[in-house]
């Protein structure tokens, strides 16, 4: 697959320089390696591919500004996929400009003769994909999955479910940060922790929602390791196919607690009921009944607290202020 | 209390000390009550941090920034709604009496800067004696009568 701008050019000067290519080579022209889905490498290879190269501009030379980068970084982490089914080595990415006609074709030929090597495609009952189509983001994602099943199946790798596989199978640093929605009490912690911020929180009134930018986690668990309530484990799989780069993939929604003094919504209520379940434990339930708050102490807010705490003071040391209400 | 202006001096010079203000100026009608952490014997925010970052050392209850995870459970449950969460850091900061400037020999920043003495530090033996002379007590010892300031009356 070669990008519009840069390496089909290339591969076109060697075509018009005459020089000797490998006459198996099959030239696909893209817009922009950026547009290449990890979905049309998968069906390459299903539909019987020996190899697939993907060829785009240096870096710094997209004419989309960053398409190839963007691709080069989607496309390392998806051979790490295909490299659990042994076809890792069957797939590539270089770079050539339009000038490059003689790096082009000697790419080229070492590329296929280090596919000859390797031999015939492992990948059995190859289907004719000519009448697939492809509506939106969820038949796309589900495409990906069914795929790789199918792959799997035909490689002789047992898979049980379509979208994760065996725990076993899966090599270090692979994975996704998964969620339990009953476990998640809605505190700040991942969110903290994460050095890609690829875990995003966002606040519509009456829920906090969770979402997770699977295109810029790293796997590196800390999010698994700082969770107070151990709701967040690296499940082995893979969700990096979203379809938006900077839009994350939102899982669940937390319902919000409202003060009870100004009405806002400011604490996640399974956060406050974990509050009074810890103070229950540690039973220091009485020590903080004693102090005989002038506010529900789990369901207030702090500026509220502060306020009623400031009425309640005042109102001891100036006992008139009572009466001007 | 009864010295307190309400010009938040304390305010700033915490910003200034801690990069960010982690004491309060609250107002009821007028009348300034400042709040700071109250460091509790019996804190409720040790007993709700999940990670123990929060320990009672010398009568002081310190947030261990580095074990602070920022989930905010401390600030929740807080019953006087001291500890501020830092976005920029993504943790839970509070007052601890100026930790850094007491090994120097300071006293902290708020109780320095308080321009009537509203705020003193000192020991909890040191607070059970009469530490301030109410206003009315002053007037008295310079001779005159204690006035009050008279209240507007119901009805």
């Amino acid at each position: 697959m070669c990008c519009n701008w840069c390496s089909y050019a290339g591969a076109d000067l060697a075509g018009t320089s005459r020089m000797t290519m490998p006459p198996n080579l099959r030239v696909i022209r893209v817009n922009c390696t950026g547009r290449i889905d990890p979905l049309f490498i998968l069906q390459a290879l299903e539909a019987g591919a020996d190899g697939v190269l993907v060829s785009g501009c240096h870096e710094g030379d997209c004419h989309y500004v960053s398409g190839n980068v963007v691709s080069k970084k989607r496309f390392m982490f998806f051979k790490k996929i295909l490299d659990q089914f042994g076809l890792g080595n069957r797939v590539d990415f270089v770079h050539v400009s339009a000038a490059e006609g003689d790096k082009w074709a000697a790419i080229t030929t070492e590329f296929v003769g280090r596919i000859k090597k390797l031999g015939p495609t492992p990948v059995k009952d190859v289907t004719d994909l000519t009448d697939i189509s492809i509506d939106d983001d969820h038949s796309r994602k589900s495409r990906i999955h069914e795929i790789l099943l199918s792959l799997g199946n035909r490689l002789g790798y047992e898979t049980t479910k379509p979208l994760h596989f065996d725990p076993e199978e899966i090599a270090e640093g692979y994975g996704f940060p998964k969620r339990d929605p009953d476990k998640c009490i809605g505190c700040y912690a991942c969110y903290n922790v994460c050095p890609e911020d690829a875990i995003k929180i966002d606040d519509v009134k009456s829920k906090r929602k969770y979402g997770t930018l699977h295109a810029h986690c790293l796997v590196c668990k800390k999010c698994e390791e700082v969770c107070p309530q151990e709701a967040i484990v690296i499940a082995p799989g893979f969700e990096l196919v979203s379809f938006l780069l900077n839009e994350p993939l939102w899982d669940f929604d937390i319902p919000m607690q409202k003060c009870t003094e100004c009405g806002e919504y400011f604490n996640p209520k399974p956060f406050c009921e974990n509050l009074k379940k810890k103070i229950l434990e540690k039973k220091a339930e009485e020590s903080l009944e004693a102090l005989n708050l002038p506010f529900k102490t789990y369901t207030t807010c702090s500026a509220c607290k502060r306020k009623k705490l400031a009425q309640a003071v005042a109102e001891l040391a100036h006992p008139a202020l009572k009466r001007m209400k | 209390m009864n010295r307190c202006l309400g010009c938040e001096e304390c305010v700033e010079a915490c910003k200034r000390e801690n990069g960010a203000s982690l004491c309060f100026v609250d107002s009821y009608h007028g009348v300034p009550v400042p709040f700071r952490c109250a460091h509790c014997e019996d804190a409720p925010c040790e007993k709700v941090c999940p990670t123990e970052a929060i320990e009672i050392k010398d009568d002081l209850v310190l947030i261990d920034a580095e074990k602070c995870i920022g989930c905010r459970s401390c600030e929740s449950i807080c019953p006087w709604g001291v500890p501020v969460y830092r976005e920029d850091l993504g943790k839970v900061f509070k007052c601890d009496m100026c930790v850094s400037r007491q090994k120097l020999g300071k006293v902290p920043a708020c109780v320095e800067i308080c321009p009537t003495q509203a705020l003193v530090f000192g020991t909890r033996e040191e607070f059970s004696v009469d530490h301030h002379e109410t206003t009315e007590k002053r007037i008295e010892k310079a001779g005159g009568h204690a006035s009050r300031i008279i209240l507007p009356q119901e009805g």
